[in-house]
């Protein structure tokens, strides 16, 4: 079970204010839709939540634990934001291989399951570097999905899929809510977040202007 | 910590650029070779023929070339060797040194971090970037040492024929020279490892400050050569640029300067990378 | 009208990019000429213009190879060199990867986008040599004499055994207009050709190893006093006006022109058949 609190935090970059002072709730189980246009602040919001940066103000829980003071980085979390990376010499299934060694949870048959999943052929030798970019997307997804963390965070995860890409993410984000993990998700489209969303955040210059539950955008 | 440091070195070691220019510092060193043994072999012929001429052999002069003043480190002659070592700092950042400024722009570092703690990616990056940066530089020279093993004879060194050695009668470790010579040469292929290795670590503290890849990698060359110009400018003193006291020339050497260069390089780079490294926001 | 457009944004452009470069060599000039004042140049009666920039662009004498006698590579005139390669090695590459792509397919000219990046290239060295006078000149004002002529005690103390010509000529300084092209403009052809090679080798291999063909270039240069290495040029106490066996300046001249022109001749037949992808860079 995961909670998540997100607590007056602000963030700051070069005298610019990025977030300014959002709290909110998360649990686990439930799927949150961050919707907001270009440069409101959802990326950064969701770097602030992985670890990846620390907030200026404010702080971030999770379980009881403090985000940057008594862990680094949440304890079991895949991710994907903007553009998906990973190393061009190696093929799609090398790539999973190497980073689920840092942990070791997830076995090769769940990293081909994985891939399975995500309609990419795990027995395929093609290097990353020759990846389409509607399949580096799809690689993104998986790497963010195998390990079967607590925390799925996805950003604009649907870009560059075709409307059989777009469904898989739709089916993927079920599965991943079903099994019990908290799911965030921005998207510019407000069909696909109103579709997939238990509750949406609405952020507007950094700031949270809405909390909409239900779906009803 | 274990399986982010083998991930690590598993990318050092099998990257392409790491590849190529092991390739470009092995194709330089065997040239050294193939320099030094026809220079050996053209001193051979002319006392042969001088012999078969006049009936008398010129002074063979033995200990005067040897495995151990012909091999890359001790080789001051050919330009091959010369080059092996300018380019040393270069080479030896193209090992991986670049590594986490690719991945800082690619983003991949957000992969890696996530799944482990800041301390353990940079402290795994650190080690990764000093056996490649070492290994790519060590390979080489071996390969040349090898290469003219087998051909020039390791005759031990002697004092009386010093004007053809490159050991400084001052510098530390010349009685080494002279009387052990193997494990003279073992020393200096250790220190060039450590110092490669240590050179290669300038790229990620240069990382910090930029983001392209080739300001991080040409940085340490730079500096090097930079060191190596004030060096020269001063006499008297200590050899203090690693490109001259790890190629060896007529040079004083002063184990001591380059123990203090070792610890200082180490502890700002490693200092540097892990502070930093923990310290900045993950873009 | 297409290329000089595209010369105008190669200039605003790359040299914003490559400012920060340019600063640092600038930090770097200074400190050559304060070395040049404590060590070569100590003792001088007045250190001229032509005293710096002979100092600086010396290189080294003639290396005979045997035993005892040992190579080293002139770190001041390598760095000197190399300096301005790194400069322009970096953004025509650079620009192919990134927004420079959106440039040349506005240009629709692959032939414009290839001359302009050749003249930002030889622009680039003409600008680090021009901020290297800059500083010299600085140095002249402030305590020295803003001449070309070079002192020859300078001259002696470089080159211990110069030619009976050179010898012979009266006063105490060589003259400025006979040495002026070698010591000012030399350098900047000799870099130009060298800089607009390597551009057409980085279409080939990476920019990496092309910088490291550069830089065997000037090792082989140094060791060898021969005309076919195109360093020599660039080393002003190699040129016959100094020494028996040195090197024609005409020569050079021609030389590095023919470089200069058949780099650009080769890199534009690679770069009309060159596949625009978003190679790593």
């Amino acid at each position: 079970m995961m909670h998540i609190i997100v607590s007056h935090v602000s963030k700051t970059i070069k005298n610019n204010p990025v977030i300014r002072d959002i709290s909110m709730e998360l649990h686990s189980g439930v799927v949150y839709g961050f919707k907001g246009i270009n440069g409101s602040g959802k990326t950064m919001l969701m770097r602030l939540i992985c670890g990846l940066i620390r907030p200026t103000q404010g702080e971030i829980s999770m379980n009881g634990k403090i985000l940057g003071k008594d862990i680094s980085f949440p304890e079991s979390i895949g991710i994907f934001l903007e553009n998906p990376a990973f190393l061009d010499a190696y093929s799609g299934f090398q790539n999973l291989k190497l980073l689920a060694s840092i942990k070791s949870v997830a076995s090769d048959a769940d990293i081909r399951n994985t891939l399975l999943r995500v309609g990419l052929d795990p027995d395929s030798r093609k290097n990353y570097k020759k990846y389409s970019l509607g399949m580096k997307q799809r690689l993104g997804i998986a790497a963010a999905v195998m390990e079967k963390p607590d925390i799925v965070i996805l950003d604009e995860p649907t870009n560059s899929l075709d409307e059989g890409g777009v469904n898989l993410v739709k089916r993927i984000v079920q599965d991943e809510k079903e099994r019990g993990a908290l799911v965030i998700i921005s998207c510019h489209d407000a069909e696909i977040l109103k579709g997939l969303s238990d509750e949406t955040f609405l952020l507007e210059q950094g700031r949270l202007v809405g909390h909409i539950t239900g779906g009803n955008i | 910590m274990r399986s982010v440091l083998f991930m690590e070195i598993k990318k050092a070691f099998t990257n392409k650029l790491f590849l190529l220019s092991l390739l470009t510092a092995a194709a330089i060193a065997l040239y050294a070779a193939v320099f030094s043994i026809l220079s050996y072999y053209k001193y051979t012929e002319a006392d042969l023929l001088s012999a078969s001429v006049s009936g008398f052999s010129l002074n063979p002069e033995l200990p005067g070339t040897t495995l151990f003043t012909s091999w890359i480190g001790a080789d001051h002659i050919s330009p091959a060797a010369s080059l092996f070592y300018l380019l040393l700092p270069l080479i030896a950042a193209l090992g991986y040194g670049w590594s986490y400024c690719s991945e800082c722009k690619s983003g991949y570092i957000k992969n890696v971090t996530t799944r482990t703690s800041k301390t353990n990616y940079f402290l795994s990056k650190y080690i990764a970037v000093f056996l490649a940066g070492g290994t790519v530089v060590t390979v080489p020279i071996l390969l040349n040492i090898m290469a003219v093993a087998v051909f020039i004879p390791a005759i031990q060194p002697d004092v009386f024929y010093d004007v053809y050695y490159a050991a400084h009668p001052w510098s530390t470790l010349t009685p080494l020279f002279y009387a052990h010579p193997v494990v003279y040469m073992l020393l200096k292929i250790v220190t060039t490892f450590i110092f490669a290795g240590l050179i290669s670590e300038i790229c990620i503290c240069i990382s910090f400050l930029s983001k392209n890849k080739f300001v991080s990698v040409f940085t340490p060359l730079f500096l090097l050569l930079f060191i190596n110009y004030l060096s020269n400018t001063v006499n008297n003193l200590p050899q203090i640029s690693p490109i001259q006291f790890l190629h060896t020339g007529k040079i004083y050497v002063s184990l001591s300067v380059i123990c203090l260069e070792v610890v200082l390089l180490f502890a700002v780079s490693f200092a540097v990378t892990l502070v930093r490294g923990k310290k900045n926001d993950i873009f | 009208m297409t290329f000089f457009k595209l010369c105008k944004y190669d200039l605003k452009s790359g040299m914003r990019r490559e400012s920060v470069k340019y600063l640092v060599c600038a930090i770097l000039f200074l400190g050559f000429c304060v070395g040049f004042i404590y060590t070569k140049g100590k003792g001088l009666e007045a250190r001229t213009f032509g005293d710096f920039l002979f100092f600086i662009t010396a290189g080294m004498e003639e290396y005979i190879p045997m035993p005892g006698n040992i190579f080293m590579v002139p770190a001041l005139w390598v760095l000197m060199i190399l300096a301005p390669l790194y400069i322009t090695l970096y953004y025509p590459f650079y620009d192919l990867t990134a927004y420079g792509k959106n440039v040349l397919i506005n240009a629709k000219s692959r032939l414009a986008w290839w001359l302009s990046k050749c003249f930002w290239a030889i622009s680039c060295v003409f600008i680090y040599y021009l901020l290297l006078w800059g500083v010299i000149t600085l140095f002249c004002v402030c305590g020295g004499k803003l001449s070309l002529d070079i002192s020859k005690s300078l001259i002696f103390r470089l080159i211990p055994m110069p030619s009976e010509d050179f010898c012979f000529t009266e006063g105490d300084f060589l003259q400025g207009e006979n040495f002026a092209f070698q010591i000012l403009f030399m350098p900047i052809l000799i870099v130009s050709a060298l800089s607009v090679m390597q551009m057409t080798i980085s279409l080939i291999i990476k920019p990496f190893f092309s910088f490291c063909i550069s830089a065997g270039i000037l090792v082989l240069s140094a060791y060898y006093l021969s005309p076919f290495l195109l360093g020599n040029y660039a080393m002003s106490q190699r040129s016959d006006l100094l020494i028996d066996n040195g090197v024609h300046m005409q020569t050079g001249i021609i030389f590095s022109l023919a470089l200069l022109t058949l780099s650009c001749v080769v890199g534009l037949c690679i770069f009309m058949r060159y596949d625009i992808l978003n190679k790593e860079e």
